[in-house]
């Protein structure tokens, strides 16, 4: 099962994603699996460092082992009693566009590819594998702005992948201030 | 205590009116109220705690500012910031929750 997550900054939607992961562990898979937590936040600073541990001291009860994954999410691999939370599209995206390391390095049809090929891929086969993955994606597209190329071309990388993965989903749910609104899949996650 | 959230200029006002003129007082824009606490240094989380105690019928009306990219400023950041985290506080609070989009209402919280 895959299970796409959404909602605007402040909105609620990590605590609803930890607690569906969490629910999703306890039914589905209990004392079998594992129960992951994929990171993708990389420490550039203080405030990230500050945010970082909030997030931890946020999950530090609720039983998971934490993968830090800022890119190549292909090294990963789970077994079918796992569940995996995804924490989020945004960072992962932004890494694989702007770190040494990122493996989307082209622009237009060239990024589109290599997004497709390299990660959206590599996340369906965590899809394959594992029980269930949680993913945590944001809802960054509404704010009237008009932005330089570089950040438009992450806006649209980031909203193909948000359609990409939301075609491919079981349930979809947008969180608005810790309210669920659910866009698709509804009986699997009331 | 009810609470209505949606983006600018989407009818939250005229939904309100419309649905509890009359009973309820009214608190319009309740995000800039936020980033007035914020500038006096005041904590808008104790604020609105404040404020629900005095137990009055409110409706309480909030843009929803955080469907962009992070800003690069770190005030408009943690405003941001706390505006969600102020809705989210008031929709476990609230009886009711409306979400307007383009001028129509869901009530995504009843209780």
């Amino acid at each position: 099962m895959l299970y796409l997550v959404t909602g605007g900054s402040g909105s609620g939607k990590s605590e609803y994603a930890e607690q569906l992961a969490v629910r999703q562990s306890l039914s589905c898979f209990p004392e079998r699996g594992k129960l992951y937590y994929i990171a993708t936040m990389y420490p550039c600073d203080a405030e990230c460092l500050d945010r970082i541990e909030k997030h931890r001291f946020m999950r530090k009860d609720r039983g998971f082992t934490t993968i830090e994954c800022y890119h190549h999410p292909e090294k990963l691999s789970f077994k079918k009693e796992d569940v995996v939370l995804l924490e989020c599209m945004s960072n992962l995206i932004a890494n694989e566009m702007y770190q040494k390391e990122g493996q989307i390095t082209g622009r237009g049809a060239q990024a589109d590819r290599q997004l497709e090929e390299r990660i959206l891929k590599s996340l369906l086969q965590w899809k394959k594998q594992a029980g269930s993955v949680i993913i945590v994606t944001n809802e960054v597209f509404s704010d009237g702005m008009e932005y330089d190329r570089e950040t438009e071309e992450y806006l649209r990388m980031l909203g193909k992948s948000n359609r990409f993965l939301a075609r491919e989903a079981d349930a979809v749910t947008e969180v608005v201030c810790t309210i669920p609104v659910y866009h698709k899949g509804k009986e699997l996650v009331v | 205590m009810i609470l209505i959230v949606g983006g600018a200029y989407q009818g939250k006002t005229e939904y309100a009116k419309e649905h509890f003129g009359g009973e309820y007082r009214l608190l319009e824009k309740y995000h800039e109220v936020i980033r007035r606490q914020m500038q006096e240094g005041k904590n808008p989380l104790l604020e609105v705690r404040k404020l629900l105690e005095l137990g009055e019928n409110l409706v309480i009306i909030s843009d929803e500012v955080g469907y962009g990219l992070v800003p690069m400023e770190k005030e408009e950041r943690q405003y941001r910031e706390c505006v969600g985290r102020v809705n989210c506080f008031l929709a476990g609070q609230a009886e009711q929750v409306i979400r307007v989009v383009c001028g129509i209402g869901s009530v995504i919280k009843e209780t």
